[in-house]
């Protein structure tokens, strides 16, 4: 009778095991690396909607901001990164053009990302800080708000188990003279991250990039 | 719905009969392989009820949950809660300081991951776990246990793999 019912609650948890409802690649999502930029010589090549092409490569380490990251050279532009401690950091550097001189408002690590991404997570960040050049001042309001959207495909189908992203990012410049008014900019972006490649697509109002090949480093 | 009503049946007639153990233990679990890359330790908890088959035989049935949290102590969390089938094997159930034992498990595992105000998909993926014990008496009805398990999650695409060391006692319960 005792091995009767033994063997009826181990076929019951068998039955349930093997239908089991729900699955989700949960810890593969967990063990991914959704923005891998900590190894020297990754390449991402982006087409751009319309014509051009991005090419993202990972080139060296640097010490900005007294601390050690990753530079990223993306187009003509060096982006920075540090990936430590559960976050994804970028390094902020703003900067706006006065009477032909390059005035830099706020340089600081921000968190980009908080590991590990979450359907629903939102992760809000702003600064305030202003610079004085040839006797103007110029306020500098910044916020951004990341929330993660979904767990998806990528656009082009190519990729499974991405996570979207949308970004929206708000600056608000004044030069603090006659004549001038507060310059307020949004951008919102929505990017698809997938798992060990990083960004696979990411559209803004007015340009569309996707990923068409990735070369990690070593 | 008839054939749980007898399943209960029966197994509440064969209880009646039994000795029972109680068990409940806790414990650090450390992740092994890369799912745990932004997690940090994690605390595992369980209890188990039991009957004894034979003196070494014991079959029972228990849950257990692990919570994990952030790596930087920010505000992810993961938690893991088992309902499983357990089944051990004694060497020396007449031993007062030393009896070793073996404990495996097969369960269904559901999975959460929540951060920054979000959560994932729920997930249940079906486990089992696999362990040494170390059963001593603490006199009367209690008997203490230390232990260590590897478990596994066998999840879709990565399955998510445990190390665990146990700190529990127990209950001999007779009906």
């Amino acid at each position: 009778m005792r091995k009767t019912v033994t063997l009826c609650l181990i076929a019951a948890a068998l039955t349930l095991s093997i239908t089991g409802c729900d699955r989700n690649p949960l810890f593969y999502r967990l063990a991914s690396d959704y923005y891998p930029v900590t190894t020297i010589g990754s390449q991402w090549e982006y087409s751009i909607e319309g014509g051009g092409s991005l090419v993202r490569t990972i080139e060296d380490q640097a010490i900005i901001g007294e601390r050690t990251c990753y530079r990223m050279l993306s187009g003509a532009d060096y982006n920075y990164w540090i990936d430590e401690n559960g976050r994804l950091e970028h390094y902020e550097d703003h900067r706006v053009m006065f009477n032909g001189f390059e005035v830099p408002l706020y340089q600081a690590w921000v968190t980009w990302l908080d590991w590990p991404l979450a359907v629903g997570a939102i992760r809000t960040d702003s600064a305030s800080a202003f610079a004085v050049s040839q006797g103007v001042t110029i306020s500098h309001d910044w916020s951004r708000t990341t929330t993660v959207v979904t767990v998806t495909d990528s656009p082009d189908g190519k990729w499974s188990n991405c996570y979207r992203v949308r970004q929206s990012e708000t600056t608000i410049n004044w030069i603090r003279a006659g004549g001038f008014s507060p310059d307020t900019t949004t951008v919102s972006r929505d990017i698809w991250l997938a798992p060990d490649v990083g960004m696979v697509a990411m559209t803004t109002a007015d340009s569309t990039f996707t990923l068409n090949e990735y070369r990690p480093g070593i | 719905m008839k054939h749980t009503i007898v399943l209960l049946l029966a197994a509440a007639l064969v209880c009646a009969a039994v000795d029972l153990e109680l068990n409940v233990s806790v414990g650090p679990a450390f992740s092994t392989g890369q799912w745990g890359r932004n997690l940090g330790t994690g605390i595992d908890g369980r209890i188990a009820g039991a009957w004894k088959i034979t003196p070494s035989l014991l079959v029972g049935l228990g849950v257990e949950g692990q919570v994990r949290s952030s790596t930087d102590g920010g505000s992810a969390s993961l938690t893991m809660l088992t309902p499983a089938l357990t089944a051990s094997y004694y060497l020396r159930p007449w031993g007062n300081t030393f009896n070793p034992g073996l404990e495996c498990a097969f369960g269904l595992c559901r999975s959460s991951l929540s951060n920054s105000g979000g959560a994932d998909p729920v997930s249940w993926d079906p486990a089992w776990r696999a362990g040494f014990r170390w059963d001593f008496s603490l006199g009367g009805t209690y008997r203490g246990q230390v232990g260590m398990d590897y478990s596994s999650v066998l999840a879709d695409i990565e399955q998510a793999d445990t190390f665990l060391l146990l700190f529990g006692f127990t209950k001999e319960v007779t009906l």
